[in-house]
């Protein structure tokens, strides 16, 4: 039974739309995750007792609480308690990126450690200070290491920016099932979006492993495989 | 055990030599590429005999034809009178009589030293836990483990401890005959010198040994003959010091000059 | 409003966010175990379905797919049959079980060719049959090395299984927006869910950390290909 019919191109253009909102959400998201997981994993390599013990809480607790748990804290919780409030589009993109920054700060940190000792001896006996070894000498080959895990990443935001549906987002996964809700017909608009995630996730997996063959090291990141 | 009812298949046809094993005309091709042209020859009970030759030429293809983990293209392997390449013939009984010893010991990650010697005797030949604790006991014992290490897991182990581990495996079997696929080859020096002094008192008990080695000098004095194996076939055969100082073809003494630096070497770490 | 009365709509949601998580691990990890098989001794068509299924799953979002599952297949089965109702906690349950099915049955294959062949060579120049080399080789070396990964599955389930709230389960997420939007306590209520899946996560972690060092043994753990 049909409720309404929508043509073709209407469609497509809206889940079009949908699919540049996923896109848009999944890049902001994953650059604030390697804003605060970057600092996060030098924190825990290099930092003294306490800012390790701060940063393995953070880790610990942001890994332990569902996306949705964040979607919500940071929707509902946090205005109540603290006066402000964010647009959707923003809590959806610090929600995300936060999330994913306890799982980049792992990346991270198995990165660093993945740059042998030996050079990092060499810089000193040079007279090089902590920062400028962490610069020029841990940072460029760690952040080589961790790319493919880093690429893995990206793919899980981008999967998950679906449960910004939650708030109100109107990305892929809403247009595919609010499309479905007033036409009545499931098939074929769940299929299209099926079929746009899959052409994005499988093109970034491919490059991915190309890139892991290229740059990689195997085991190293520590990295989220359920992707 | 099956016959094939035709004559050719009584090794025992050279006078009261007791043949364990007879292999005729092996042939082995991987691809277009024939790595076993007609190996042929024989064991007698008792014997340790070694294969000597360059590498990757095919002599671990030969002995995993022996018992069958590798299948051969063409020819017969005999076994106590049966060729075991018959179709009809029961695989893992034969194997339970053939003992592998390899390169890189496969000994079961998951098991003790004494679980890996007792699983086989439990799972293939039926024993009960207390039978097999007993023979695996003796075989350590005849491999001379320190008994702390009874109860110790591979990773725990050295890696001449892990190919003592391997030999005991096999012969608490009570094979007719064990391979050896160059078994020392993985280990430094000094762990090679454990394992080839245990093959050493192996061969003063009449074990039936086939070794496939490098070591030159475990050859001259352990063996009874030697095979040079080079091009696919068995290019030249006959006592250790026929061999190893007279020998008669060119290839022969090529190899040993190669390799005769290198084995100085480890004799002289010994 | 009472803390008391938050607290039992929760945890009664809380009992089948755990059924949710326990239905979809166990359904995942049999389904997960019928695709490792087609996946490494399967014909051409098995292994093809396969991988078609895996790549499917992995390439599209959870949430997609208990849509699908949920809201698409109801409305397809009542195309033909006009009074079909379904489940929503079987839904959500078996998209959950669909979905874990595809990640699990990549953590068997990988459990199953780390363990090096030479082992199987030496199982197999010993007598052994096929089966008595899976029972007393493989497997005892290839279940100790998949337990990190079903924690870190369970511990995903746990947290995705409040995804189910979209489809109207009572799970502890829904519990939690029922009773929020009823006192308009949304900070607090929240907070406290949160801190109950955290609790629970940290519940299954240090569960499975008990069962592996029971079964530890050294030298067969996890293969180094950055599994949790």
């Amino acid at each position: 039974m049909i409720l309404t019919s929508v043509p073709w191109h209407v469609a497509i253009k809206m889940l079009l739309e949908g699919a540049k909102m996923t896109m848009i959400l999944s890049v902001l998201s994953i650059l604030l995750g390697l804003a605060i997981g970057l600092p996060v994993a030098l924190m825990e390599t290099y930092g003294n007792k306490a800012l390790r013990y701060v940063a393995m809480v953070y880790e610990n607790v942001i890994r332990g609480i569902p996306l949705l748990a964040i979607y919500f804290i940071i929707f509902f919780s946090i205005p109540l308690l603290v006066g402000i409030g964010l647009p959707a589009f923003w809590a959806a993109v610090v929600g995300l990126g936060i999330r994913s920054s306890a799982y980049q700060s792992q990346i991270f940190r198995g990165g660093i450690q993945a740059v042998d000792e030996g050079q990092l001896e060499a810089a000193f006996s040079l007279g090089m200070s902590n920062l400028q070894v962490i610069r020029h000498v841990v940072l460029p080959q760690a952040l080589r290491f961790s790319l493919p895990a880093w690429m893995n990443e990206y793919i899980i935001v981008l999967k998950d920016t679906s449960i910004a549906l939650a708030i109100g987002i109107v990305e892929l996964t809403r247009q595919a099932t609010y499309l479905v809700s007033i036409t009545g017909e499931p098939f074929k608009y769940y299929a299209a979006a099926a079929v746009i995630y899959l052409v994005i996730v499988l093109s970034l997996s491919y490059l991915a492993s190309y890139v892991g063959k290229k740059y990689g090291i195997r085991g190293v990141g520590g990295a989220n495989v359920r992707a | 055990m099956p016959t094939l009812g035709h004559e050719e298949e009584t090794p025992v046809g050279t006078g009261h030599r007791d043949v364990v094993m007879r292999i005729e005309n092996l042939v082995k091709n991987f691809g277009k590429k024939p790595v076993l042209r007609g190996v042929s020859f024989d064991i007698t009970r008792g014997e340790t005999k070694v294969v000597i030759g360059p590498s990757g030429a095919g002599k671990s293809t030969m002995l995993r034809c022996l018992n069958r983990l590798i299948e051969p293209d063409g020819g017969k392997i005999f076994f106590n009178g049966v060729n075991i390449l018959d179709r009809n013939v029961n695989i893992h009984e034969i194997r339970s009589k053939i003992g592998f010893v390899f390169q890189h010991f496969n000994v079961f990650k998951h098991l003790t030293a004494l679980e890996n010697v007792k699983i086989g005797l439990k799972v293939v030949k039926g024993l009960s836990d207390d039978e097999a604790t007993e023979k695996a006991i003796k075989a350590l014992k005849m491999v001379h483990l320190e008994e702390d290490a009874y109860d110790r897991y591979p990773a725990e182990l050295s890696g001449g401890q892990q190919q003592r581990v391997a030999i005991a495996r096999a012969l608490a079997m009570e094979p007719e005959i064990i391979l050896f696929d160059e078994p020392t080859s993985a280990l430094d020096p000094q762990l090679a010198g454990e394992v080839l002094d245990v093959m050493r008192d192996l061969a003063k008990k009449k074990v039936t040994m086939l070794i496939v080695t490098h070591e030159i000098g475990f050859a001259l004095n352990a063996a009874d003959e030697v095979l040079f194996f080079y091009n696919g076939v068995i290019w030249e055969r006959g006592s250790p010091n026929d061999i190893l100082h007279r020998p008669k073809r060119e290839e022969t003494k090529e190899f040993l000059q190669r390799i005769a630096d290198i084995s100085v070497l480890q004799e002289a770490e010994r | 409003m009472s803390y008391a009365f938050i607290m039992s709509h929760l945890l009664d949601g809380l009992k089948v966010t755990l059924e949710l998580t326990a239905v979809g691990f166990v359904g995942g990890f049999a389904f997960g175990f019928i695709l490792a098989v087609a996946r490494t001794y399967g014909g051409k068509v098995a292994k093809a379905l396969s991988i078609a299924y895996i790549e499917l799953i992995r390439g599209t979002p959870m949430l997609l797919q208990l849509y699908i599952i949920g809201f698409g297949l109801p409305l397809l089965i009542r195309h033909y049959r006009p009074t079909f109702v379904m489940s929503t906690f079987w839904a959500a349950a078996i998209g959950m079980a669909m979905n874990s099915a595809a990640y699990q049955a990549e953590y068997i294959r990988g459990a199953f060719n780390s363990i090096d062949y030479g082992q199987v060579e030496a199982a197999m120049a010993l007598g052994m049959s096929k089966w008595q080399i899976i029972k007393n080789v493989t497997f005892p070396q290839a279940f100790r090395i998949m337990m990190p990964s079903w924690t870190n599955e369970m511990v995903y389930l746990l947290k995705y299984s409040s995804l189910a709230m979209l489809l109207a389960v009572p799970e502890m997420m829904y519990e939690a927006s029922v009773v929020a939007s009823e006192t308009f306590m949304y900070a607090q209520i929240y907070l406290m869910v949160a801190a109950i899946y955290l609790v629970f996560a940290t519940i299954i972690l240090q569960l499975m950390r008990v069962v592996e060092s029971k079964v530890y043994i050294p030298g067969v753990t996890t293969v180094k290909r950055g599994m949790l």
